[in-house]
């Protein structure tokens, strides 16, 4: 009867601990975690873009950038002023709005707000005439940006934000590699940071002189630990010049002859076989297809 | 492409009105939500009274922090070679595009250390290149008595000197001609002689003087025009006719004129 007792409460007390972190596990997902939701990427074409250009997009597009034009509060909770009430705390970012002349300059990731300013009039008696629509702009004076990756001087749009950054990350290249691209924002910052890329990955930076090269990818090299050479060849790609890479792949992939996939097991398990013996010859003396036959009983 | 020619397109930073980002904020704050932000929540689910803002800072007396930099070379008002400074951030970024300077990183700063310790400076003291500039741009007229005899000598030259605007401590730094020049002699009227200067016994630069005649009766005296000092003329001494044709004279700008 102990025994069975025993054996009950401890089963009892398995089934709770299970129902508990069950339960534990579903309240914090309804609250923390985002739904899976539907982007552009899940339909039409779009989908059938390979998965690492999908991560630079929605690094680009779908995730909250850090705060430029507001202050964010700090903590979990605070204490409402207005009624006592203690209240969790939320930062809405201020929606930023997409002008053609954003792909020309680094603007350090300001941008232009459309919004509303409330008139009021008066001394004594408050009128209230509503809102009014009121445009706030970025200040852009022309400047001279510097890559010493490339090592080329380049002309371009900036503002006092875009400079200080650069002057916090010791130089343009440092900028461009460390921060993401939806802090980036403009087109031009994230092109310039593809081709640092890509030139670090294939080794192309100083062609001419030897020495300059290798201490310059050894200074830069740590950057590449992020990315796949995958990933990168996708970097920096809006949405059209990414489908039309994909049809060119496709179109390339339709001309070649196709090869029945009998001949290429085949091929692959000739080689298979033909490294395996060149790896038991210097070992062991058996015969090769020994362990084969041995496998089929 | 030059980079000077680049910089020459960029308007000049001090005409500018000087403003950095703005930082706004709503005025009615939005009620907190139980949910994830994305930039789809921002595009549907705020309503119109959420786009009314407020401005906290309108960014025009703001200013970013100074940025420590390590000089290359020697800059006017700023430092010398391997002096690490702290300045403000755009001046920093135009030293740094001409390779004046780099950027004080901890890599950088074992690298200068090694290279200050070697080498030795070129100038004296921090403000010996600008003094020895301004002396050489300008040219000292030594205002000598019309009627009683005299003999020019150092102290003629310091009163001189004071008279523009200038004190030097110590005569021992003025060297004149070998030769002596005497007079009153009204040929050598507006003409000129080098002497040498020296700074903290280590600079020696040459200067141009041009010999005045003055009195104290006005009827007497010379009127010069104002762009006295700029008018090309002959040595007083033939020797030294090599040397005063390597000084170069100062430019006169006639906007300045009524200005």
């Amino acid at each position: 009867m102990v025994l069975k007792f025993e054996s009950l409460f401890l089963s009892v007390r398995r089934m709770s601990s299970v129902d508990v972190t069950a339960i534990e596990s579903n309240f914090n997902r309804k609250l923390v975690e985002p739904r899976q939701k539907t982007t552009i990427l899940d339909c039409g074409f779009y989908k059938n873009l390979p998965a690492s250009y999908k991560k630079f997009y929605l690094e680009w597009k779908y995730t909250v950038p850090k705060p430029v034009h507001y202050i964010p509060k700090e903590g979990k909770y605070y204490k409402n002023p207005d009624n006592g009430n203690i209240e969790i705390v939320q930062n809405v970012p201020i929606p930023l709005s997409e002008c053609p002349q954003e792909s020309e300059g680094i603007w350090g990731g300001e941008a232009v707000i459309d919004g509303f300013v409330r008139l009021l009039k008066g001394k004594h008696r408050v009128h209230d005439l509503g809102p009014a629509p009121r445009f706030w702009f970025p200040q852009l004076y022309r400047s001279v940006i510097y890559s010493e990756i490339l090592d080329k001087y380049m002309f371009c749009e900036v503002t006092k934000r875009a400079i200080n950054l650069i002057n916090n990350h010791y130089g343009l290249d440092n900028y461009l590699l460390e921060t993401k691209a939806c802090d980036l924002r403009n087109i031009l910052a994230i092109k310039l940071k593809r081709k640092l890329l890509l030139s670090l990955l294939h080794k192309s930076l100083y062609p001419n002189d030897e020495v300059k090269q290798e201490e310059i990818y050894n200074k830069y090299k740590k950057y590449l630990d992020g990315y796949t050479p995958e990933e990168i060849e996708w970097f920096g790609l809006t949405l059209d010049e990414a489908i039309l890479k994909l049809r060119g792949i496709m179109i390339y992939e339709s001309e070649q002859p196709k090869i029945p996939l009998k001949i290429k097991f085949r091929r692959d398990f000739l080689k298979e076989l033909s490294e395996e013996n060149e790896n038991q010859s210097t070992i062991v003396a058996e015969p090769w297809y020994k362990k084969k036959l041995l496998s089929f009983k | 492409m030059n980079l000077q020619k680049l910089f020459l397109c960029v308007p000049n930073l001090l005409k500018l009105p000087n403003r950095t980002t703005v930082i706004l904020k709503r005025r009615v704050p939005i009620k907190p939500f139980r949910k994830h932000i994305d930039s789809e929540f921002i595009k549907n689910k705020l309503d119109p009274l959420h786009f009314e803002y407020e401005v906290v800072d309108s960014g025009k007396d703001k200013q970013y922090p100074d940025v420590e930099i390590i000089l290359n070379d020697i800059i006017e008002d700023v430092g010398k070679k391997g002096q690490i400074v702290k300045i403000n951030s755009e001046n920093a970024y135009e030293y740094i595009m001409f390779s004046k300077a780099f950027y004080a990183t901890p890599e950088n700063i074992a690298k200068v250390k090694k290279l200050a310790d070697s080498e030795v400076d070129k100038y004296s003291s921090l403000t010996a290149y600008k003094t020895m500039k301004l002396l050489k741009n300008r040219v000292l007229s030594v205002y000598m008595n019309m009627y009683e005899p005299w003999t020019i000598e150092p102290w003629h030259i310091r009163v001189n000197y004071r008279l523009d605007g200038i004190q030097i401590l110590n005569d021992n730094c003025i060297e004149l001609p070998n030769s002596p020049i005497s007079g009153p002699n009204m040929a050598w009227e507006g003409k000129d002689f080098a002497i040498f200067i020296t700074i903290n016994n280590c600079e020696r630069f040459p200067v141009r003087c041009r010999l005045r005649h003055y009195t104290k009766i006005y009827s007497d005296r010379i009127i010069l025009p104002p762009d006295h000092f700029c008018i090309p003329s002959e040595p007083i001494l033939p020797e030294q006719k090599e040397l005063l044709d390597s000084i170069p004279l100062p430019e006169w700008h006639e906007e300045e004129k009524f200005s």
